[in-house]
């Protein structure tokens, strides 16, 4: 089927446009968490030389003048990044292959859908189209905007328009804690819910900390006593490494080990 | 509201500042702080004291309860570790003191 040419002539089509992938995405993300999609992200209009805004909330849809990229780039170094976006440093760094893969997956289901969402926004007759897209892996890495992961998605539209998808969100952290039965269409996913559940995390028990002066700290030697900021009645922070807090813990023994028992106190 | 002379003659001329181009100069010289450890003797720094540490899989992570128990990777003769920035600085053992946790250095490491 030939592809048609289609040309973006002003920011009210751009944002035509913008509105149509907002309803792809929010669909999108109904779908796969519990987030409400209204408060999920917003679409936004990018016009020629518009700077993309460092908003992980606010999606991009675009066009970049003098583009003939007819690839998506999706590396394992990105779907690491991207990870990341989605799920926090931690469970981003457990993943293996296979979970990277599937956050992959995730990244071009979801770009596929708003590519071929806008091939029908654009067809004059309301007919779809084929997407004119050609999706493919490992090539035509773009790197992140403004200091932070971007999933980006880069196609011609026809020949005279090649379009640029900027897709940066926290995507499925409520998937994740949620019930894949209460949302029939998840099945796609369960890949990538399968693999971060079976991916580890590591927990670190603090006993609290003290604040002191360099030059304090300078003189500390073997045998001195350092007072922490937590009371013998208080229990103890658990935390995923990178610093998210998980809960509260009472220390204990048991067959020489020291075991932490979950608590509700603070 | 009408501004008297005398009070034109006390308020101080007010204008925006213009910064000279940066000439093009390279550092030389000797260097001018060195080493010297007395410019943040006084600086505040956080030291975190960590009991141990275990891995558990995000599923059973999403199932911990009150109750739930953890074994770390620690004896509970071994050490805790002491941390400035993420970097362990110290060893020692948790002890009591006055009614507060504290930790008695048993080891510095070296940098």
């Amino acid at each position: 089927m030939g592809v048609q040419a289609y040309k973006l002539v002003n920011r009210s089509e751009r944002e035509r446009l913008a509105g149509r992938v907002q309803e792809v995405v929010r669909a999108f993300i109904a779908r796969v968490t519990r987030e409400p999609a209204e408060a999920a992200c917003t679409v936004s209009a990018l016009g020629e030389g518009e700077q993309i805004r460092s908003d992980p909330k606010v999606w991009m849809v675009g066009t970049r003048s003098g583009m003939t990229v007819v690839a998506v780039g999706l590396s394992e170094g990105w779907t690491r990044e991207f990870a990341r976006l989605l799920l926090g440093g931690a469970l981003a760094e457990g993943l293996d292959a296979a979970g990277l893969e599937a956050v992959g997956e995730l990244g071009d289901a979801l770009l596929q859908e708003c590519g071929a969402a806008l091939a029908v926004a654009l067809e004059p007759s309301g007919t779809s189209p084929e997407p004119p897209l050609q999706w493919e892996r490992g090539s035509a890495l773009q790197p992140g905007f403004a200091g932070q992961a971007t999933m980006m998605a880069a196609c011609n539209l026809g020949e005279q328009l090649p379009m640029l998808m900027v897709l940066g969100s926290e995507l499925v952290l409520g998937y994740l804690a949620g019930d894949t039965r209460a949302y029939p269409g998840t099945g796609a996913l369960e890949p990538l819910r399968s693999a971060i559940h079976s991916g580890s995390v590591p927990l670190e028990v603090v006993a609290g900390g003290a604040e002191m002066a360099v030059g304090e700290l300078a003189t500390i030697k073997v045998g001195d006593v350092i007072k922490l900021d937590r009371t013998l009645e208080q229990p103890l922070t658990i935390r995923v490494r990178d610093g998210q807090t998980v809960g509260t813990v009472f220390l204990a023994a048991h067959r020489g080990r020291t075991v932490a028992r979950f608590t509700t106190e603070h | 509201m009408s501004v008297t002379a005398s009070a034109k003659e006390d308020t101080p001329e007010v204008h925006m500042l213009k910064l000279a181009e940066l000439p093009t100069l390279e550092p030389s010289g000797k260097r001018l702080v060195g080493e010297n450890l007395d410019l943040i003797r006084n600086l505040k720094v956080r030291l975190s004291v960590s009991v141990g540490e275990c891995e558990v899989t995000v599923k059973e992570l999403f199932e911990l309860r009150e109750n739930s128990v953890v074994t770390l990777d620690k004896d509970t003769r071994d050490p805790v570790e002491i941390s400035l920035d993420g970097k362990v600085i110290a060893r020692g053992f948790l002890v009591a003191i006055d009614d507060s946790f504290g930790v008695r250095i048993s080891e510095i490491i070296a940098a």
